[in-house]
């Protein structure tokens, strides 16, 4: 019942939750502009120190920790961070470890400080490990380069928010498609902004994020329109906040977030203890997930109330407009008008 | 249906649905026996490709002729004794991390790069990365190092890896040569293959895959021509099959597609090189490579053994993070059994059935459905398990649509069928903006595409389970209760008038 009360009173406000949506993604167009997006480390360009190790794989697996302390200590001491570190095999006989540091980062001397401490350790001194560096700027890393790979996602969503739209609108009503529209439109936005504000780390995945927050959203635009208009075949026309609140799937909404929410949860746990990068994903799907339902307890139920109201309106000046004109009527008298005559001919023949 | 009827059904859908679901996502293991040498892989370990992101992949540098990395030079020089040492280092000059050989052809006299050296790596570097990108990857890397090298990188999943890089570091024109003399139509050192050949394709015949190649007028009257004088021999004809004997297709001095008289398919279409559908990755890479240098020419220079330079690379998210997301997955699907027993007790147990035929379908569809590049992603992963949820969602819909039937007085049986009818319009609803969705994904770029694939067969396999199969599952095993009511966990009026 609270649930209720609380939507009611939210329900009117579409002003302040489109103001709400807008700064949201004000924040992160603004955050984009000052400090532009946290691209993923793994995407970037930058300088790579290469150490290639020459040794036989069974001892290489057992000196690798050791090889790559001596790496980090030098790393430390020559005051740079490596941003990421893969490791390569060439053959059973030849390795590499690649460190990446950021295109700013003086990497030369820490290379050659490197191979002397190498070349100064006894243990290795049968085995070859060069150190070498490289500029690595990435050129093209998705189809057609980040430029396509953005515009074709992005209509991909759009796509999707008027596939929705024209589905809900033949299925149910203008307004329920016009509602349907907006939330999935303002749950991707809402998920862009909050993404890029809060600094977390963009990679391709976000789009799954994104699009999957649309697609949640649509879920709660038909569950809102089915019940919506269960209530109004056993009700009338709604047209109130009150009676609007009691058909607002919240519960429907609730389970389906909590459920999400608990799997959310249990990924990010799972990239905690396992693999990091799990982590920064539900983050990115959480937020997701937040705008979807912010767009399905909150901005979809005052943008249709005010949609609704407005189309009402919009139908009643009409019907006006058509009364005064006469057109109606005059449809109806043409309609009535045959059977005037054919009444008098009969009444004539009796 | 009778009890026992609908309990040996029961049983035998049961015992299907196991052994399916362990066919489909059972983890691997070794049997004890020889010497555990042999083993059992589920259809998700042996078929469904990880992306590089769980699996790792393979990278490769392509260093131009003349230019070397910093370690082959230090290598080279260690080599060498002190007097061949000096003459080796003021041979090569330091560029970045990269050694440039003076006495190649791009080094001018002032030790500079020529001017031309650098527009044709300029315009290389854009033909590879297009290479990569028609190959269809959803991820892969090209990135530039030190301004004359390149270095790709593909995902694990391109079991072809090795052929796709040695094959796209190519830089030889496209010619063609009878008898291993390039024809009189490309003799002239300004002519193209373009004049002759449109396009090549890839065309399929029953089981077989083949490259079809498209000719010009002037390529149809060439082929006409070498017909007439019995220049183009039969495969049976061609013995060696290195490109010496009869008309061939060439890229610099690699022999690619011979030309044989079976091929000639019509005036203007030859359909060459002939190949079993599972190799169509073999050909597909020939096509782009020969489109490739049809579009962009050749270059002066080649591309020194890419085979020593390729490596092998651990995957971003860790060692263990396809055995994390199958544990993450396995425990979702558990958890919404659990709940759905817990809410719709034994209509729940149906929601397992539906929930194990959903696992089975998703996993055999990601493992057949395509044999293109096919990778599961984080986003796969969250597609799984928004299909299952709001399967379960729907499902509790149905369990509350019959229970709201019920306690309005009407028997079992026909709350079924009503709730049933009454939800059913909802469920297709729901299924219908979410199969729109996912079929508007196929319009992205990349893991996006391969999402919508995913997308579109966990909302088929959804919508089957709850119209369907659940429908099915729940009619067969409510047949076989005793206490239809107790079956729903409903409580009746005479029972609590009893109590």
């Amino acid at each position: 019942m609270m649930n209720k009360n609380f939507i009611s009173k939210t329900s009117p406000k579409w002003i302040l939750w489109s103001i709400i949506t807008a700064l949201i993604v004000l924040a992160g167009i603004i955050v984009m502009a000052i400090a532009g997006v946290n691209d993923s480390k793994a995407t970037a360009s930058g300088n790579l120190v290469v150490v290639n190790v020459s040794m036989e794989s069974d001892r290489y697996e057992d000196e690798l920790e050791n090889i790559q302390a001596v790496c980090e200590k030098t790393f430390e001491e020559a005051g740079v961070e490596p941003v990421y570190s893969y490791t390569g095999e060439i053959s059973l006989q030849s390795h590499e470890i690649v460190y990446v540091f950021d295109i700013m980062d003086k990497v030369d001397g820490v290379k050659d400080a490197l191979q002397d401490k190498f070349d100064a350790m006894p243990e290795y001194e049968r085995n070859f490990i060069k150190t070498s560096e490289v500029t690595n700027s990435v050129r093209d890393k998705l189809p057609g380069g980040y430029a396509k790979f953005l515009w074709r996602n992005v209509l991909a969503g759009v796509v999707i928010a008027v596939a929705a739209f024209l589905y809900v609108t033949l299925r149910y009503k203008l307004s329920h498609g016009i509602t349907t529209f907006v939330t999935a439109g303002a749950s991707a936005a809402i998920s862009c902004g909050l993404i890029i504000a809060t600094r977390v780390v963009i990679t391709p995945s976000v789009m799954y994020a994104v699009l999957f927050s649309m697609l949640v959203s649509v879920v709660f635009s038909v569950l809102f329109a089915a019940k919506n208009r269960k209530a109004e075949k056993e009700q009338g026309a709604i047209t109130d906040a009150e009676k609007l609140a009691e058909t607002v799937p919240v519960c429907d909404v609730v389970k389906l977030s909590v459920m999400l929410g608990v799997v959310i949860l249990a990924l990010a746990i799972v990239g905690i203890c396992m693999a990091a990068n799990f982590a920064w994903f539900a983050l990115i799907v959480a937020f997701a997930l937040l705008a979807a339902v912010y767009g399905a307890l909150l901005l979809g139920p005052s943008v249709y109330l005010a949609i609704y109201k407005k189309l009402a309106a919009f139908e009643a000046k009409r019907a006006r407009y058509d009364y005064k004109k006469g057109g109606k009527s005059k449809k109806a008298e043409k309609k009535e008008a045959p059977a005037v005559p054919a009444a008098a001919e009969e009444s004539a023949a009796e | 249906m009778g009890k026992k009827k609908s309990l040996v059904l029961m049983v035998i859908i049961t015992i299907i649905l196991v052994a399916l679901t362990v066919f489909s996502v059972a983890p691997s293991f070794w049997f004890p026996w020889n010497d555990g040498l042999k083993g059992w892989n589920s259809v998700t370990a042996e078929f469904i490709d990880f992306g590089s992101d769980y699996e790792g992949g393979y990278y490769a540098y392509y260093y131009p002729e003349g230019v070397i990395s910093e370690a082959q030079y230090k290598d080279n020089l260690e080599s060498l004794n002190d007097d061949d040492k000096a003459e080796y280092e003021e041979r090569f000059i330091r560029h970045g991390g990269l050694y440039l050989d003076t006495e190649a052809e791009f080094i001018t006299e002032g030790n500079e790069i020529s001017d031309d050296f650098k527009a044709e790596m300029e315009k290389f570097k854009d033909v590879v990365s297009a290479r990569y990108q028609e190959k269809g990857y959803s991820q892969y890397t090209v990135s530039v190092v030190d301004h004359y090298a390149i270095r790709v990188e593909v995902p694990a999943s391109d079991a072809n890896y090795a052929d796709t890089m040695q094959a796209f570091a190519q830089t030889g024109e496209l010619t063609l040569k009878l008898n291993g003399e390039v024809v009189d139509e490309l003799s002239d050192e300004d002519a193209s293959a373009s004049e002759l050949i449109k396009k090549f394709s890839m065309g399929t015949k029953f089981a077989y895959k083949f490259i079809h190649v498209r000719l010009t007028k002037a390529g149809a009257d060439l082929i006409n021509r070498l017909e007439e004088e019995g220049s183009i021999v039969s495969q049976s004809a061609d013995t060696t099959y290195d490109g010496s004997t009869g008309l061939w297709i060439y890229l610099g001095d690699t022999p690619m597609l011979p030309v044989y008289t079976e091929n000639i398919a019509s005036n203007t279409v030859l359909k060459c090189a002939h190949n079993e559908a599972e190799a169509a990755g073999y050909l597909q890479t020939r096509i782009i490579l020969m489109n490739s240098a049809l579009e962009n020419g050749g270059f002066s220079f080649s591309i020194e053994d890419v085979n020593s330079e390729m490596r092998e690379m651990d995957n971003v998210y860790g060692k263990n993070s396809v055995t994390a997301i199958l544990i993450f997955l396995a425990a979702v699907t558990v958890l919404a059994i659990a709940v759905a027993i817990v809410r719709c007790k034994r209509y729940g147990i149906v929601f397992g059935y539906m929930a194990c035929s959903y696992l089975s379908i998703v996993a055999l569809c990601f493992a057949f459905i395509t044999a293109r590049v096919f990778e599961f992603t984080l986003g796969s992963a969250i597609i799984y398990v928004l299909g299952l949820l709001v399967m379960l969602l729907l499902h509790c819909k149905h369990y509350d649509a019959i229970k709201n039937e019920v306690s309005q007085g009407k028997t079992v049986n026909s709350a079924v069928t009503l709730g049933y009818k009454k939800t059913l319009w909802l469920t297709v609803d729901v299924y219908v903006v979410l199969a729109l969705g996912a079929f508007a994904l196929l319009i992205g770029l990349a893991g996006v595409a391969t999402l919508a694939w995913q997308a579109l067969i966990c909302v088929a396999a959804g919508a089957l389970c709850n119209l369907l199969w659940g429908r099915v599952i729940n009619y067969t095993y409510l047949s076989a209760s005793k206490d239809k009511y107790k079956y729903f966990g409903f409580v009746r009026e005479d029972d609590e008038d009893d109590e």
